[in-house]
């Protein structure tokens, strides 16, 4: 009985310690663990690798400071493999962020590929308004933007002369944590106009994200899992391959917690102790 | 040696953040406001340059965006007691927009192309072969679906079959929110994991073991160091 009370009764400090020693760990010394390739990941690489060369994509970056550790990495080997097969990106956001963090992460692929400014990718800027702006930016872009996060003028850029709503777009990217974006980009890309969606969502988001898949959205590629599997898929191993060890331990952790909180419950439960 | 005072400053913020994990403490406090309001005010002025470009400045080449401006400023009479029911009328105005929007496809996306995708064959062939796994995923989704859908017949008073189906169904929907639950905490693993790596792969990851001490110090005996008034 008292092991059971110690079991119940573990410092909270100690817990997070041992969390944080099952991260830190395995960064420092790999355990290198096998890493499964997830289909709906699959599907995202194969829907991309099948699109015809100079295909044009609207990349909805909702990225922010607290999400570019998880979808940051599959967004880069994403956005690597479409700069190779010489894809036209347009890059907006709904999260006020969204823009900086595209410059900061776009910028050294789009040189790395030797892709033109303003040619073969825009950062079109932020765009508040939720579901309404996306069909907004769908039905005319330059109805939304006159000017990119630069502030050039939308009419100076070569890009934007090509590309003026969903009839020239081939792809749809949502990446972020919005729960309300993802049905909206479904409701209002994939089923208004028949554009194939691709979402990389945050953790919390891929269980609304699946209903979707394969019918609605082409494919998921979800949180650091999706991003490890996507730099395998594309073969530029980075931050999400050196951290899948890390994430293994600490769920093994977290399982073994779940685990011992049950035990501990049920027994005290047989032995006539409160629920 | 190169000091980089912006990776010293990074790994400070980092393990000022993980100190929550042993006592909530001022350092703590003080990073997570300054994040807070940096992030808000960064929010706002990208909101006000939005207005300010899209809105103002094109005014004179579509003078009917002059709607949307009012609209907008109606919104901030809600700071005004007196005059806060005018803010009613642009959001009337968002909401049914909002809904008009979303609803234009909302059946055909959310309900009939989520029938028809649960419409599967009960059993399966592979290049000729029976496809086991493939069979089985089909049958939990159709019993999943069925059962779950079976929760929600509130005309009828839930016994018998009906009953058994519901249990069914409710099951079925704690394994989806045990899911959620799991993938959420997979967020916020990546998280601790990334900000690690920055800790651990910065070359001022040198001065982590110091910066930790200190904040360690600092968090653990906020009364000692007068960070914290005692209680009395």
């Amino acid at each position: 009985m008292d092991l059971i009370k110690k079991l119940q009764n573990i410092p909270m400090p100690v817990i997070n310690l041992i969390m944080i020693a099952s991260i830190a760990i395995p960064l420092v010394i790999p355990l290198g663990l096998p890493i499964k390739i997830d289909p709906m990941t699959r599907a995202a690489y194969n829907t991309i690798q099948n699109m015809p060369e100079g295909s044009v994509v609207i990349f909805d970056y909702g990225m922010t400071a607290s999400y570019i550790i998880e979808m940051g990495p599959a967004c880069n080997s994403m956005t690597a493999q479409m700069f190779e097969k010489d894809f036209k990106i347009l890059f907006f956001s709904g999260d006020a962020q969204g823009p900086v963090f595209a410059e900061n992460e776009i910028s050294p692929i789009a040189e790395e590929f030797k892709k033109t400014y303003g040619v073969d990718w825009v950062i079109l800027g932020f765009a508040p308004g939720g579901e309404v702006a996306i069909t907004a930016i769908l039905a005319d872009i330059k109805n939304v933007f006159s000017e990119d996060f630069y502030g050039t003028p939308i009419d100076n850029l070569p890009l934007m002369e090509v590309v003026q709503n969903h009839e020239q777009i081939d792809l749809a990217i949502y990446t972020g944590g919005g729960g309300d974006r993802l049905p909206a980009w479904v409701r209002q890309a994939n089923t208004a106009y028949g554009t194939t969606v691709i979402f990389i969502p945050a953790g919390g988001m891929i269980a609304y994200a699946t209903p979707y898949y394969p019918n609605q959205a082409a494919g998921i590629v979800g949180s650091l899992r999706g991003s490890a599997e996507y730099e395998l898929l594309t073969r530029r191993p980075g931050a999400a391959i050196s951290g899948m060890d890390s994430l293994s331990l600490s769920f093994l952790y977290l399982m073994f917690l779940v685990i011992l909180c049950n035990i501990s419950v049920i027994i005290s439960f047989i032995k006539g102790g409160k629920k | 040696m190169i000091i980089n005072w912006v990776e010293i400053l990074g790994v400070f913020f980092g393990m000022a953040i993980l100190s929550f994990s042993f006592k909530d403490n001022p350092i703590y406090k003080f990073v997570e406001s300054l994040y807070l309001g940096s992030a808000a005010g960064y929010v706002l002025i990208m909101n006000l340059n939005r207005a300010y470009t899209e809105g103002f400045l094109s005014l004179s080449k579509d003078p009917l965006l002059l709607i949307p401006i009012l609209l907008g400023i109606m919104m901030y009479a809600r700071l005004f007691k007196q005059i806060s029911w005018v803010s009613r009328y642009p959001l009337a105005f968002l909401t049914a927009l909002g809904i008009g929007v979303s609803t234009r496809t909302l059946i055909e996306t959310d309900v009939l192309k989520q029938i028809s995708s649960s419409a599967l064959p009960l059993i399966v062939f592979n290049q000729g072969s029976f496809d086991i796994i493939k069979t089985f995923s089909n049958l939990i989704i159709i019993i999943s679906v069925s059962t779950v859908v079976s929760y929600f017949l509130y005309s009828r008073e839930q016994k018998g079959i009906l009953k058994t189906s519901t249990n069914i169904g409710l099951s079925f929907m704690m394994i989806g929110f045990g899911t959620a639950v799991a993938t959420s905490l997979l967020s916020r693993v990546s998280k601790t994991i990334g900000l690690l790596q920055t800790l651990i792969i910065v070359p001022s990851g040198i001065y982590m073991v110091p910066i930790m001490i200190v904040i360690l110090i600092l968090s653990v005996f906020p009364e000692k160091i007068g960070l914290k008034k005692k209680s009395q």
